[in-house]
């Protein structure tokens, strides 16, 4: 009798231990250069090193670093997060990093460097030509990623002056290029672009 | 090779200059990014013979392989606007799993296997080469994998063949428009297609005006040169009383005709000016609605307002208004130019001298009128934008007691629009002095010039007068082209090119040529690796597969933002799958006439909309010849007639935002349960139907829905669980994936994500019974 109760007892505690296991989910830390090192895996990726007080060491081969405020705060509040096994993009987030230039400069340079590629907006630094069919704007650019000829639709909507002066344009594949200040273009490049401001 | 991208002979050469020789190379993908995302053609090719990938850069500075033993679980991971391609890099092969291994063993050695791979960046690629490579990476599975042999027929390459069937160019990257046929029509000769209904209104307009041309022309004559010359001059030839007042009657009657033709003129114009613009609107309106749902994503409704209310009137009145005054003065300037120059050319060519300065100075000035015309209409637009906001969240903005905030955003839109319509219009107003200016100096040179010859006596007074009233008339014209004209063109030109982009979107659900019409619906659906992004940077569904048979009642469970809803959109046909398919009964669903999806699908979507009108048209929405008896029936089994019945008119009460009567959210869910049952649909779709309900009313829903979805197929998604409870199969859906299928026992003893919402839910209401 007080044999099978103490089956069902760990059976119960099997049960709870397993429902705590599904619930479990990670706790997104302060990610501070004292509890968190960044370098550069082989691949070319950013791998992670976590060691909580109280915890033990972490190692992350790839983390995804993604900005919260890609516009408004670049450098701050950056998500770092473990990829999950399914190769999903979202992953759960290890930690935030306030600001990314309390950390080393090696740091900085590593997750800058990744972040411009994930962030990828190349910037106008002259126009060659803009030509308007019914609808669509043929592009002609000089970026600072080289030359470029790209096809925006709807001007009216992909073309867009953000409250800080910067001139975003999207183009057919979803690719973004900005201006950031029209004042240092070229005279005949700012009169090209003269009516989108 | 396959036909992806086709290498070129530079790419060959460094190929060749590896040893691979062109007959051992599947298949090739030009990426236009290099690792340091600069702009550039590298490569990415397959072969089969040494199961490898290779990357190379388009100089050959880079040349890498990857051997897909070791390289595997290839992942494109979507960056904003590129991609960036990576492979997990093993130091072994994978291992072979034996047979009648058991999922937990099979899990930790892959586990295991995992474990010491290392993350390896192959390349970066814009968005344009993402469908290649994502094509290049399936077909690279399919071969070296699952020991397909791919033929150049492949359904995989429809999608990069497709061209339009005009020019037989293919279509830019996930568009279906061709951007060299589809819109170069000037827009001045669609527009004349408006005109057409109203062909003898114009040629009323262009005979009255050639009438007036005349008239204004001739009048100058009889009033300065005969009735000078050669009545009231003693020695003109008809000196005579007679003559004063035959002259005099002769201007008052042509004064008379003037007076009516304008009248007939200006009547003609207006009456077509208004049924232009009204035409236009509707037109225009009639087009938003066949639009895809994702322009309204990228179009604000402020901008959609601004749109129809707007760009139609301005171009119609453009064309209205100042295309008949142009002829007009085009007509008047000819006529009058011939007679002064007639009259005395050498005097005349003053009057030309301020016109290149002119000219230049409106060449100068054309870009700012451009300019301004159209920020003014984005002010206008976000203006508009922002009242509809504020307005349809009036809830939220008295339930936060934001009123004043919102008036002062308010106040800075407001500012905006008035700073640029001011703007438009000075600048305008800046330039008409300055016109007016050389022209006054130019007419102030002819009377000084004109002044001494007739005091040489070279001139007569008379034909001095004469000549200075032809003058007087030519300027009109000039000054007209120079301000007013170009100032209306501009306007016009700008709406007209917002006009024809919507005109010319095309929506994204297009309907095929080869429709088909089934007489009726049985209701079987099936998904067939279903691909989903709202927009091109993140993939939402991801190889959704399932089949449902008619009659069957399918759950659909999930986290929120898993993409059950998107499914249903897809289902739908709000949306069309990026790729794979949607069959129902076996048909492609983009081949089924719309008509017939629509009479024959329902959906009690999430987000509920009363539109606003009495309780009865909203129920009757889908099906407005529906019979009071049957919206009452239908009512009774969405457990709606009885709050019905209590409020102040009935079915008759008027509903729907704006209106004094508002309902609960449960009560509103009732009434887009009802719009459902009246269409008495083959698929009904239940997207949280029942969820802001209490459990009894949703008791009692579940009982009459039963009794509906008898002998149909329905789908409905819920996170309660125990909404599903009829259901006969269950899906799980997981960041858009289905990760577990089954029925309600089956997945309880899977043990997985549906075991644990359940687990949660339960463990709920047991805290509830403890703690009370
Ligand atoms: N119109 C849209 N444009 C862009 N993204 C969208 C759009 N609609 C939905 N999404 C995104 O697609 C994902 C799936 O959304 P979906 O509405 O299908 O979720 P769901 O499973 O129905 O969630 P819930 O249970 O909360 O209703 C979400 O992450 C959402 O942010
Ligand atoms: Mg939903």
């Amino acid at each position: 009798m007080s044999d099978e109760k103490k089956i069902n007892v760990s059976a119960e505690e099997n049960e709870e231990a397993l429902v705590d296991a599904l619930f479990a989910k990670r706790i997104s830390y302060d990610l501070t250069p004292d509890n968190s090192r960044f370098f550069l895996s082989e691949g070319g990726l950013i791998s992670m090193e976590l060691s909580v007080p109280d915890k033990e060491k972490e190692f992350f081969e790839r983390v995804i670093i993604i900005r919260s405020f890609p516009i408004s705060n670049p450098t701050g509040f950056l998500s770092v997060r473990a990829p999950d096994s399914r190769g999903s993009e979202k992953g759960e987030e290890i930690g935030i990093i306030h600001d990314i230039n309390d950390f080393p400069e090696e740091t900085v340079k590593i997750i800058s460097e990744e972040l411009d590629k994930r962030y990828f907006i190349p910037e106008i630094t002259k126009v060659h030509s803009i030509r308007d069919k019914y609808g669509f704007s043929y592009w002609d650019c000089d970026t600072s990623s080289g030359r470029r000829t790209f096809i925006v639709s709807n001007p009216y909507s992909n073309i867009r002056l953000l409250d800080d002066g910067r001139l975003l344009v999207e183009d057919m594949d979803g690719s973004n290029f900005c201006i950031p200040e029209k004042k240092k273009l070229d005279n005949s490049s700012q009169r090209k672009i003269e009516a989108f401001y | 090779m396959l036909p992806l991208d086709i290498l070129d002979k530079n790419a060959e050469e460094i190929l060749d200059k590896h040893g691979l020789s062109m007959d051992q190379i599947e298949m090739a993908v030009m990426i236009d990014l290099d690792r340091e995302e600069k702009y550039s053609r590298n490569w990415l090719v397959f072969s089969s013979r040494s199961r490898s990938v290779y990357y190379f850069t388009g100089d050959g500075a880079v040349f890498d392989a990857y051997d897909v033993d070791y390289y595997t679980e290839p992942l494109i991971e979507n960056f904003s606007g590129s991609v960036r391609f990576i492979y997990n890099r093993h130091e072994t092969k994978m291992p072979v799993i034996p047979e009648g291994t058991g999922e937990a063993e099979k899990k930790r050695l892959m586990d295991e296997y995992d474990r010491d791979a290392k993350s390896v960046i192959v390349c970066y690629a814009t968005n344009k080469c993402k469908n290649k490579l994502n094509a290049f990476l399936t077909l690279i599975d399919r071969m070296a994998f699952k020991g397909e042999t791919v033929k150049e027929d492949d359904e995989l390459f429809k999608q990069f063949t497709e061209v339009c069937p005009k020019c037989g160019r293919s279509y830019p990257d996930g568009t279906k428009q061709c951007p060299y046929c589809d819109k170069n029509k000037k827009f001045v000769f669609r527009m004349f297609a408006f005109y057409k209904p109203h062909k003898w209104r114009c040629l009323l307009v262009l005979s009255c005006m050639m009438i007036n041309s005349f008239i204004l022309l001739i009048t100058p004559y009889l009033q300065n040169k005969f009735l000078l010359n050669e009545v009231l001059n003693p020695e003109g030839g008809h000196h005579a009383v007679e003559w004063v007042i035959a002259t005099i009657s002769a201007i008052v009657g042509l004064n008379l005709v003037n007076t009516f033709t304008d009248i007939f003129q200006h009547r003609a114009e207006q009456y077509m000016s208004c049924h232009v613009t009204d035409t236009m609107r509707k037109t225009i309106f009639e087009k938003v609605q066949t639009l895809s749902l994702s322009f309204f994503g990228s179009n604000s409704v402020g901008n959609i307002i601004t749109r129809i209310e707007n760009d139609g009137p301005a171009v119609a009145n453009f064309f209205g208004l100042y295309i008949p005054n142009t002829i007009w003065n085009t007509v008047n300037l000819i006529g009058m130019m011939i007679i002064v120059f007639s009259m005395n050319w050498k005097l005349s060519l003053i009057i030309l001298a301020p016109v290149p300065l002119l000219f230049i100075l409106y060449r100068t000035r054309e870009p700012k009128y451009y300019k301004a015309a159209s920020r003014t209409f984005r002010a206008r637009s976000s203006m508009n934008g922002m009242v509809n906001d504020s307005l349809s969240g009036i809830r939220v903005v008295k339930a936060f007691a934001k009123e004043v905030d919102e008036t002062h955003r308010f106040r800075k839109f407001a500012e905006k629009d008035r700073q640029a319509n001011l703007y438009q219009n000075l600048m305008y107003l800046s330039f008409f002095p300055l016109v007016g200016l050389l022209i006054g100096m130019s007419s102030q040179v002819i009377w000084s010039i004109g002044g001494a010859e007739v005091i040489n006596k070279n001139m007569s007074y008379a034909d001095f007068v004469t000549y200075f009233s032809y003058v007087g008339l030519v300027f009109s014209p000039i000054r007209y082209f120079t301000t007013n004209f170009a100032d209306a063109l501009n306007h016009a030109v700008n709406s007209a090119q917002r006009f024809y982009e919507t005109m010319d979107t095309k929506p994204d659900i297009i309907e095929t040529v080869d429709q088909i019409t089934p007489e009726s619906i049985r209701g079987d659906i099936e998904l067939k690796n279903v691909n989903f992004s709202y927009d091109l940077n993140r993939p939402i569904l991801k190889n959704v597969s399932m089949k449902i048979n008619h009659g069957d009642q399918i759950g659909l469970v999930g986290h929120t933002g898993a993409g059950k809803s998107t499914i249903a959109n897809l289902i739908t046909r709000l949306y069309d799958p990026s790729s794979g398919s949607i069959l129902i009964d076996g048909i492609d669903i983009k081949k089924i006439n719309p008509d017939v999806l629509r009479k024959n699908m329902a959906i009690v979507s999430q987000e509920i909309f009363i539109f606003r009108g009495t309780v009865a048209d909203n129920i009757r929405y889908a099906r407005p010849d529906a019979s009071l008896e049957e919206v009452i029936d239908a009512a009774k089994a969405a457990n709606a007639h009885d709050f019905i019945m209590a409020m102040p008119r009935g079915y008759d009460t008027i509903v729907g935002i704006g209106s004094s009567r508002a309902m609960s959210g449960g009560e509103q869910q009732r009434i887009s349960i009802a719009r459902a049952i009246l269409l008495a649909p083959k698929i009904l779709i239940l997207d949280e139907a029942t969820a802001a309900m209490d459990t009894e009313t949703e008791r009692l829903i579940g009982k009459s829905l039963d009794s509906l979805v008898e002998g149909r197929t329905s789908i409905s998604i819920a996170h309660r669980l125990s909404t599903l409870k009829g259901c006969n199969r269950l899906n799980v859906i997981e960041d858009g994936e289905i990760v577990e299928s089954g029925t309600h026992e089956e997945l309880i003893r899977l043990r997985g994500i549906y075991y644990k919402l359940y687990k949660l839910q339960s463990e709920a209401n047991k805290k509830i019974v403890v703690g009370g």
